[in-house]
């Protein structure tokens, strides 16, 4: 009798867990970033104003609130810098998102084809770049890509080109660096929705009439789209915000998000205008994740 | 090829997978407007064959021609043969009328000619009104129509069938074979079935073959294959039998008399011309034993007990154990005078000379 409300307060309990990690590690630290965001920059260790204290009563905490302003928004919003970067970023990533999708779409069915008692070595080989740091990847695409690099001294012995081709650095550089280094999560969704076709269909189609190609285009991609979805959203979204790459590998004139938000946070020391970029890039990407859940929801009721 | 040639001719056709040798040296014609059954073990190279005549395969040797053209070098897409999958392989991401449809339209017919055909299509395999329906919301039967209307809407010269019935419960396969049948029949398209049951050959085909280690060990309507089995394989595999081993002894007139080792002595009809001492097998169907009180008749059969007794379908089943050890199986309909026969009697079971085959191989 006794066993039964107990095992309820227990499965209460599993349940309840995730929804504190959410509340602890997604949503207080965005409340914190946003109250900076509201905050006004000052000559000071944190650099913002107001600051919120304990020791504070009511009174001082309400006119404290009251000090909060959405000015850094306002800024945000109306400087043409900002928005040149955020739409910069969103075009360079889309760009990257959709090459991506062109490399990996063929290796993760060339895959899916391959006898079965390869495939877990050949998805061990998709991730195997995770072993090695990801900043030294990013490096190793230096010593590659630039003028007396090793592809363009390799081309220039070969007789194929009599001049460096110059690609290090620039939004190109960056194009490549994303494209390599987000490829494996545009593989493994990739590959998880075509090794569940029934190879049978495509023989169907081909039985039906339908040539190599058409039998693509009408059988296996409508139904790898769920991966297809998935791997667009785990590309683009972390790469509208990269940093890292850009960095490394953009030239001065390359714009993105990432790179202007840290040099709001580090070289400006501007907190408040730095987590108002943020703020704004995330309710960005909020739209394609809304999109893919409609979809989702979509082809479920279907 | 003028008119009475075969629709499809398969000429020495051979097909290995590494070291398996699936299809072996194999040559079939089958005529236009046939039901023809392919029937044999799992891996005897049915499939392999099926998927040869479809395009999916190449045969390493042999020719393949459908209605006088060579085919054997074309890709699925351009063989006017359509195959209908075990699995049935819908589409499932669209409807009933889209899977229908499909074929259609990579022949590029006008919207108008696919609708009116996919409506008759839908009317044939009695599935009118479901054609919104997605492949999901149908019943295993109706998945197995819809599979047969998508191959069916292309009128195509071949239609080969992959095992059609294997997914379908016991009572909807025995309604679907004669749907099969009539299918067949409005169409005029020669069917070709690819089967491991033998009732399913029996019961659908004009013409079946039995399949072994790649090749065809014999070919002939059901009721050849059934009455005159070439060899013991075929005896066994299609239909019950009752199998009896022992040397020759003896000629007579159009057969030959045994011995079998435990010393019953054998008359059976042999097509065959087998020396005095070869092993030969006797083959009787269980229909062909008979039944009588010992002592009465006391040739040609032996004295057993009955060890089990079933009534099933209108027939008596009945299995003996004869005092050598063999087990001898008889069904006899009712009302033939077996009423009085029951578990635990000692019984004489024999046969008639001409009921019997004496098989060589």
């Amino acid at each position: 009798m006794s066993a039964r409300p107990l095992l309820a307060g227990l499965r209460r309990l599993v349940l309840a867990a995730p929804a504190v990690w959410l509340l602890l590690f997604f949503l207080a630290p965005l409340a914190l970033v946003l109250k900076i965001a509201l905050s006004t920059p000052a000559i000071a260790q944190p650099p913002y104003e107001p600051r919120f204290d304990i020791a504070d009563g009511l009174v001082v905490l309400w006119e404290k609130v009251q000090g909060l302003s959405f000015d850094t928004f306002a800024l945000v919003i109306s400087d043409e810098l900002y928005l040149s970067a955020y739409l910069s970023s969103l075009r360079l990533a889309a760009i990257a998102t959709l090459v991506t999708l062109c490399v990996a779409f063929p290796l993760a069915h060339a895959m899916t084809r391959a006898p079965r008692h390869w495939r877990s070595a050949l998805i061990l080989l998709a991730i195997a770049p995770f072993w090695t740091s990801f900043l030294i990847r990013i490096y190793a695409w230096i010593m590659l890509l630039k003028d007396e690099g090793l592809i363009n001294k390799v081309l220039l012995t070969l007789g194929f080109i009599s001049s460096p081709f110059h690609i290090f650095p620039s939004d190109g550089a960056v194009l490549i660096g994303i494209v390599y280094s987000y490829l494996p999560f545009m593989i493994l969704p990739l590959y998880t929705a075509l090794e569940k076709q029934d190879p049978a269909l495509i023989e169907a189609a081909g039985d039906l009439g339908a040539t190599p190609l058409s039998a693509f285009w009408c059988i296996t991609v409508p139904l790898a789209r769920p991966g297809i979805f998935a791997g667009l959203l785990l590309v683009f979204i972390p790469a509208v915000g990269e940093f890292v790459i850009p960095d490394l590998l953009g030239g001065s004139d390359t714009l993105m998000i990432g790179r202007t938000l840290w040099s709001e946070f580090f070289d400006n020391r501007d907190w408040p205008t730095a987590s108002s970029v943020a703020i704004l890039l995330l309710a960005l990407l909020i739209a394609p994740i809304m999109i893919y859940e409609r979809q989702q929801m979509k082809e479920t009721a279907q | 090829m003028g008119k009475g040639a075969p629709l499809l001719r398969l000429e020495g056709v051979s097909k290995c997978y590494g070291a398996t040798v699936a299809v072996d040296a194999l040559s079939l014609d089958i005529p236009h407007n046939e039901f023809f059954a392919l029937l044999g073990p799992s891996g005897c190279g049915k499939t392999s064959l099926m998927r040869l005549i479809a395009g999916f395969e190449t045969p390493d040797k042999g020719r393949v021609f459908l209605d006088g053209l060579d085919i054997t070098d074309l890709p699925p897409h351009l063989r006017p043969v359509n195959m209908m999958f075990q699995s049935y392989a819908l589409f499932p991401h669209m409807s009933v009328a889209k899977n229908i449809a499909f074929g259609l339209r990579q022949e590029g017919r006008t919207r108008k000619e696919i609708f009116a055909r996919v409506e008759d299509m839908l009317r044939l395999v009695q599935l009118p009104g479901l054609g919104d329906r997605r492949p999901d919301q149908l019943s295993g039967g109706q998945r197995q129509r819809v599979a047969l209307g998508r191959a069916l809407v292309k009128r195509p010269k071949l239609l080969l069938l992959d095992e059609p019935l294997a997914a379908l419960d016991r009572k909807l396969r025995h309604e679907t074979q004669f749907e099969l049948m009539q299918a067949q029949r409005e169409t005029g398209t020669s069917f070709v079935v690819v089967t491991h049951d033998q009732d399913e050959a029996m019961v659908m085909a004009h013409r079946m073959a039995v399949m072994r280690a790649g090749q065809i060990v014999q070919i002939g309507s059901p009721r050849e294959i059934y009455e005159e089995p070439t060899s013991r394989h075929v005896a066994g595999f299609v239909g019950e039998t009752n199998f009896f081993e022992g040397r020759v002894i003896q000629y007579m007139p159009g057969g030959v008399v045994l011995e079998t080792s435990k010393g019953l002595r054998l008359e059976s009809f042999c097509r065959d011309h087998p020396v005095i001492g070869t092993r030969v097998t006797i083959s009787v169907r269980p229909e062909n034993m008979r039944l009588s009180a010992p002592g009465i008749l006391s040739s040609n059969g032996g004295i057993g007990e009955i060890v089990d007794h079933v009534f099933r379908e209108g027939m008596s089943s009945f299995r003996i154990r004869l005092e050598t050890g063999d087990i001898v199986h008889l069904r006899q309909n009712q009302g033939e005078g077996v009423l009085s026969f029951d578990r635990g009697m000692r019984v004489f079971v024999s046969f008639a000379p001409e009921h019997a085959r004496a098989l060589v191989r």
